[in-house]
């Protein structure tokens, strides 16, 4: 049959254009070195993460802490309304801290 | 080319609880094969290389969990075949059109010294001719289209059964018959010359 002959040859040609090539020596070693140390890459990986969580969690909350001082001394935040209101994140904690954090729209610089 | 031994659960298990020396054992056996069915897409030695750590690397950190119908030469050629399709596009997407060594150690790769030119012109030019129709055959098999290149390499490389192929790139028996059909209609048409 023409179409099988001619498939003969063509799987022959590409047989013999790529036929198997020899792993080099290094790979097989280079190959157990990498999967021996999987267990130390993610353990870095965790400890980077963690490391750079607390540090962003440290900035963001010290920023927030000192801010909040200095806003309640400005005046300009003082509310021009006439309500008097207090917003407790947490009922027991202290007013100056952030879990304490007060949102006070006060009207005491503004009474008359 | 399927001349494995045939599985042996208890080393599959062994890969599945990591234990390295059943690692080491499967590592040694099919690393071979593995890296040539990869080198079979990518005509690259580090590439391939690349490729077969990526497989060897899943294979011990997720290991799969298979049936007994399953082998696990099928699980590793279907992800083998996966990672070397995926770096062929990541190739593409890099706009590299072919990445072929032109090594010794490649069929048709050898390197022609003007001195072998000089003592032997006839045989030398027909080592040059032949090179260069292997080269020519690589390059046709790299420009299959990837749905065709994998069924192809699988059938006609690997001399896998349609069964086998059809369960490693899980599609039907048939539909493995019409593109390896339709890959061959292409070869032809590019190395006709050469036939």
């Amino acid at each position: 049959m023409k179409n099988g002959k001619s498939d003969q040859l063509l799987d022959q040609l590409l047989r013999e254009a790529c036929g198997p090539v020899p792993v080099s020596a290094d790979f097989r070693r280079q190959l157990w070195g990498r999967l021996m140390k999987p267990a130390e890459v993610v353990s870095i990986s965790v400890w980077s993460g963690a490391l750079a969580a607390a540090v962003f969690l440290g900035v963001f909350t010290g920023t927030l802490q000192s801010a909040l001082p200095a806003a309640r001394a400005d005046g300009a935040v003082q509310s021009v309304l006439t309500r008097h209101e207090r917003w407790d994140l947490f009922a027991d904690a202290p007013h100056d801290t952030l879990a304490g954090s007060v949102i006070r729209l006060s009207t005491q610089g503004e009474k008359q | 080319m399927t001349g494995f031994p045939p599985d042996d659960r208890a080393l599959i298990e062994g890969v599945a609880a990591r234990d390295p020396e059943a690692f080491r054992t499967v590592m040694e056996q099919y690393s071979g094969p593995v890296f040539n069915l990869a080198y079979r897409f990518l005509s690259n030695r580090a590439d391939s290389e690349e490729v077969a750590q990526e497989v060897f690397l899943k294979l011990y950190l997720h290991p799969p969990v298979l049936r007994p119908s399953v082998k696990l030469f099928t699980w590793l050629y279907r992800v083998t075949v996966n990672a070397s399709l995926d770096a062929l596009r990541r190739r593409k997407r890099a706009g590299i059109a072919f990445s072929i060594d032109q090594t010794d150690e490649t069929p048709g790769g050898e390197t022609v010294s003007p001195g072998a030119l000089l003592a032997d012109p006839r045989g030398t030019r027909t080592q040059i001719e032949n090179r260069d129709r292997l080269r020519c055959a690589r390059e046709a098999i790299a420009r299959l289209p990837d749905p065709l290149k994998a069924p192809l390499i699988l059938s006609v490389l690997e001399e896998l059964p349609h069964s086998e192929i059809a369960a490693v790139l899980k599609i039907s028996p048939k539909a493995v018959e019409r593109r390896i059909h339709r890959a061959r209609q292409l070869l032809n048409d590019q190395l006709r010359s050469f036939l």
